[in-house]
């Protein structure tokens, strides 16, 4: 046997290996789970409704000042607070990451796919939006155990205080609001055979469960987002109207095909990534820019004027562009092995939120914020997995 | 808007396109270093949900086939340490039954003389003629030298040589 003989007899021989051309269920969540817990760090932010203030520092090696550490103390949650997760615990903290408090106790989640027979534990995991618009209340996963039949587990409303408002068991990742913030919206079933979106009130009675077809289903792992006038739900290239008639698709040129997209505060403009360059448009499609090369993964926000993008260049630099004028400003770097990402503006527009992933492998980070002109550098959080900054704009 | 798009960072990582893509590949060459079906499957699945947890910071994205089959590599080579006494203790225990090569398919007598393989000799041929990776991107996927792939490769077509008369 010559060695193309050898070659072929392997390749005969691995056509006996298992077919895998669809993924389990069980598998996906598993790897969604992983995801989210090494990711986490990569987070979301949570809400900002402070002014901000003070002298800053460029290189985040430089003086960063550590956040208190997180308080058992209860004291009252406030609007404009910062929301996070850590460790299977939610934590409501003021905009600088001080006067933490823990509003919901679980343990980290493991990525466990199973439960154990009669086994109870609580995995709070902030995962999206977690604050209401308004931010008068807060959503976020208990993926826990034992997980509610026909779910991946529950959702959990509550005050910014942590009480329990309304829990109710649903499927998917994003919790999202609706723009007046009287309802969610879930997945009550995703995967195989039904695909259905659930609308649930503020007291966890659902009120709409809406079915996607099959053949409008877009393919990849997405959440039904809020249209602007909060008459529909979004998915990439589908339109899912509340009022129950018939979910239709949505012209190739739609923008919800640039699923990774952010829009502008008054709706009016949009950045999404565009062959790994960052672009600027008008939502009306007229006048694009492009802002800068992206790498791998969308990272960008608006400033609540519209007149700033925040967005990281390269993984491990943080830019802010003025849209106008196309000025870049650099405001922070770290070393190649880390990871930066963007995450808001303060609703005043001066502050940017954004994470610094040192330990990949655990995906934990710590959370920063610095001002828009690159001065006054902070770190809110030492270790953080998610959290939620309430945004001037979850809608599209 | 922040915090909408890292979330679906996440969903639009299209995890189970990334399966159906990489899945029956990655299968295949899990099935020929461990020449074990449900064994294969779950280290692909293991491999799966660890890169899958690394997707967002991989330095290239599109290189999700070679963090996959790093991955495999890896938790093979574990699983076979992990394994090794007990594997040891049940071959002492239970000789397996005598079978006359010669009653055996080629396929057969090939996935047997490849399992008879140390774990280093058969990823290493596995990793070269069937990934069809070079002596140094072999060595650079096992961590060793690429004299040391060189060797494993040798000694390994060696036996083969003997068993199965591969003449490479």
């Amino acid at each position: 046997m010559n060695e193309t003989e050898f070659r072929h007899r392997l390749f005969d021989l691995a056509e006996d290996a298992p077919s895998g051309s669809s993924a389990p269920p069980a598998l996906l969540r598993r790897a969604r789970r992983r995801v989210v817990l090494t990711i986490g760090a990569s987070v979301a932010i949570a809400v900002l409704v402070v002014g901000m203030g003070i002298a800053g520092v460029r290189a985040l090696q430089a003086a960063p000042t550590p956040a208190h550490p997180p308080t058992p103390t209860p004291t009252p949650g406030s609007l404009g607070a910062l929301a996070y997760g850590v460790d299977g615990d939610i934590y409501v903290a003021d905009w600088d990451g001080t006067n933490a408090i823990q509003i919901a106790d679980g343990v980290p989640v493991d990525g466990a796919d199973e439960c154990g027979q009669a086994e109870h534990r609580t995995e709070n995991i902030v995962f999206g939006t977690a604050w209401s618009p308004d931010g008068r209340y807060l959503a976020y996963w208990d993926w826990g155990c034992p997980v509610p039949p026909n779910a991946w587990g529950t959702v959990m409303i509550t005050d910014p205080e942590g009480n329990l408002l309304a829990s109710f068991p649903g499927q998917g990742w994003t919790i999202s609001w609706s723009p007046d913030s009287t309802r969610v919206a879930i997945w009550d079933s995703w995967g195989s055979g039904d695909t259905t979106i659930g609308v649930y009130g503020l007291d966890g009675v659902r009120q709409a469960a809406l079915t996607v077809p099959s053949e409008l289903m877009p393919s990849g792992d997405y959440s039904p987002a809020w249209s602007r006038d909060g008459a529909s739900l979004l998915l990439p290239g589908v339109r899912v109207p509340l009022d129950g008639s018939t979910p239709r698709g949505l012209p190739a040129d739609d923008l919800t095909h640039h699923w990774f997209a952010a829009y502008s505060p008054d709706g009016s403009r949009v950045a999404y990534t565009n062959s790994g360059s960052l672009v600027v448009v008008e939502t009306d499609a007229s006048d694009a820019r492009e802002v800068g090369a992206v790498t791998e993964f969308w990272d960008a926000a608006w400033s609540p004027s519209g007149d700033l993008v925040a967005f990281i260049h390269g993984d491990t630099e943080l830019r802010v562009r003025d849209v106008a004028t196309g000025t870049v400003t650099s405001l922070v770097n770290v070393s190649g092995s880390e990871r930066l990402r963007v995450i808001e503006f303060s609703p005043e527009g001066d502050r940017i939120l954004f994470s610094r992933t040192e330990d990949m492998d655990s995906g934990v980070s710590s959370l920063w914020s610095i001002n828009a002109d690159g001065s006054d550098l902070r770190r809110l959080v030492t270790r953080i997995e998610w959290a939620d900054w309430l945004s001037p704009s979850q809608t599209r | 808007m922040g915090a909408d798009v890292e979330t679906i960072r996440i969903e639009g990582s299209l995890l189970a396109d990334l399966y159906a893509r990489h899945a029956d590949e990655a299968l295949r060459l899990s099935y020929l270093l461990t020449g074990d079906g449900a064994l294969a499957e779950d280290l692909v699945q293991d491999a799966f949900v660890r890169v899958a947890g690394r997707l967002l910071h991989l330095r290239d994205p599109g290189g999700f086939h070679a963090y996959l089959r790093k991955t495999i590599v890896n938790l093979t080579r574990s699983h076979y340490r992990r394994r090794a006494v007990e594997r040891r203790y049940l071959e002492r225990q239970t000789e397996a039954p005598a079978i006359d090569p010669d009653d055996l398919s080629d396929r057969e007598r090939l996935r047997r003389a490849l399992m008879a393989l140390p774990i280093g000799q058969r990823t290493a041929i596995v990793l070269r003629y069937f990934e069809d990776l070079s002596e140094a991107q072999t060595a650079d996927l096992m961590g060793r030298h690429p004299g040391a792939v060189k060797s494993l490769v040798s000694r390994g077509m060696g036996t083969l040589r003997t068993t199965v008369g591969v003449d490479v």
